[in-house]
């Protein structure tokens, strides 16, 4: 398919690009695939360089969650709804996958809504969802969550490990000169955040996931920070809006409230998670089982953390293509396909650029 | 531009394209960021009933509003999270013309 006169201008500035270094991470693990698959890296010059920053839910989902789902599977005998990629993403002593083999209930779901579909199916047993995800998914969590308590679907929770991405952008600040921000969640947030950014010396463009919306998103990205101010651009404007979706907004706000959250390899970031309100305790499967605080131990030689904040490449990793490959991943990273490990391992990441 | 009706060479390409994404709606495997294009069928209780490639599955459409059968919406698991508007071509021009604009 021929591209467009645009593109074809907006691949000009970027191949021609002969400014300073400038260091650009996208946050969003479609973007990290999407960029390695169409082959846009091979089209940078040095001077551009692509991080892949910490924008996929199950790469930033700490370690003790996923033991905190296998109590809950395993001792509390609950049945775990998920989405497919969490299942084998290693916890401290085992996977998901793992527990399924020792007769633990873990199914693998589409929507949040599907799994409290499964709970009044199965009116006798104990449902939970693992709700993990930026703001695209945690509106379906509190969608499924009223719809129980209406319902009086009294056999279903909620895992929360729900975050938000800006608290993030400000404890990445300095690790990129601008962020590619990820698509389906600025159709959530609209664009206010990424203005409120601006003001902190915050840079980056909204983008879409083909070949000419990463493209144009670049050459966009180049040309405003030769200009020197910081800016936010929405690049993906067919389907990103400027004040976003205030139904989801409100409909998350009455059924969730701000927490802190820890973030694989990056800690505990301040207000960048959310949790169920007060009023929506019998949902929230913490609660309802009273487990305790689970804290998961790491692989101490996986890398994840340093990739995800953008300090090392994948191939950094001594574990990298060794001990950790998708068919036996140790790290979040590997295990995910949006993870940044896993399009380093399938698309032979940028080797050329190590020769 | 906008085709009404979009010839069997070009769906047939948005298949193949989509194949794996489509696999995903029907046996709710593997990635749970995948955002999907689909078509609106039927609007009923703030549920949408969507094609994709002849696959219909039901999704919750109450984050949208005014949403009418033929509309294009990008689907997150399980959840319409926005409408489509427009194609990309018409959007890279729109974007290119800001960076003209200096």
């Amino acid at each position: 398919m021929a591209i467009s006169e645009s593109v074809a201008r907006a691949k000009k500035i970027v191949e021609e690009y002969s400014g300073p270094k400038v260091r650009i991470m996208e946050v969003c693990g479609t973007h990290t695939h999407e960029i390695f698959r169409l082959g846009i890296r091979s089209i940078l010059p040095d001077n551009i360089e692509l991080i892949s920053g910490p924008g996929c839910p199950v790469c930033v989902t700490p370690i003790g969650y996923i033991d905190e789902a296998l109590t809950l599977a395993l001792d509390k005998e609950a049945v775990i709804c998920t989405f497919g990629d969490l299942v084998r993403v290693p916890g401290t002593d085992m996977s998901m996958a793992d527990a399924r083999a020792q007769g633990a209930d873990i199914r693998i779901v589409y929507s949040p809504l599907d799994a409290l579909d499964i709970a009044e199916r199965e009116p006798d047993r104990e449902i939970v969802f693992l709700s993990v995800g930026f703001e695209t998914t945690t509106p379906g969590s509190c969608i499924a969550v009223r719809n129980a308590g209406q319902r009086g679907t009294n056999n279903f929770s909620i895992l929360t490990a729900n975050k938000t991405m800006y608290n993030a952008y400000l404890a990445l600040k300095g690790s990129a000169d601008a962020f590619i921000y990820p698509g389906h969640v600025s159709t959530m947030t609209g664009m206010q955040c990424y203005r409120d950014l601006v003001k902190e010396g915050i840079s980056g463009a909204v983008t879409g996931f083909t070949a000419s919306e990463i493209i144009t998103a670049l050459a966009v990205i180049i040309t405003r920070l030769g200009e020197g101010k910081p800016f936010a651009e929405n690049c993906y404007t067919r389907v990103v809006t400027e004040e976003g979706s205030k139904a989801s907004r409100r409909l998350v706000s009455e059924i969730m409230t701000p927490c802190d959250s820890e973030w694989r390899g990056l800690g505990v970031i301040p207000g960048s998670g959310m949790k169920l309100r007060g009023e929506y305790a019998a949902y929230d499967s913490r609660r309802k089982f009273g487990i305790g605080e689970i804290k998961g131990k790491a692989n101490e030689a996986c890398h994840c953390g340093e990739v995800l904040r953008g300090r090392c490449k994948p191939y950094d990793c001594p574990l990298f293509g060794q001990s950790c490959t998708p068919e036996h991943p140790v790290g979040a990273c590997m295990v995910s396909g949006e993870g940044a490990c896993s399009a380093f391992y399938k698309y032979g990441g940028d080797s050329w650029k190590r020769q | 531009m906008t085709e009404a009706y979009p010839s069997a060479r070009r769906l047939w390409r948005w298949h193949l394209s989509n194949k794996t994404l489509i696999l995903d709606l029907i046996t709710g495997g593997g990635n749970m960021c995948v955002g999907l294009k689909v078509k609106v069928a039927d609007i009923e209780n703030g549920m949408a009933v969507v094609d994709a490639s002849g696959v219909k599955r039901t999704i919750s459409a109450e984050l949208i509003e005014d949403l009418a059968p033929g509309d294009y919406v990008m689907v997150h698991a399980g959840i319409a999270i926005a409408k489509i508007d427009g194609d990309e071509n018409t959007e890279a021009d729109e974007v290119m013309e800001a960076v003209n604009g200096n």
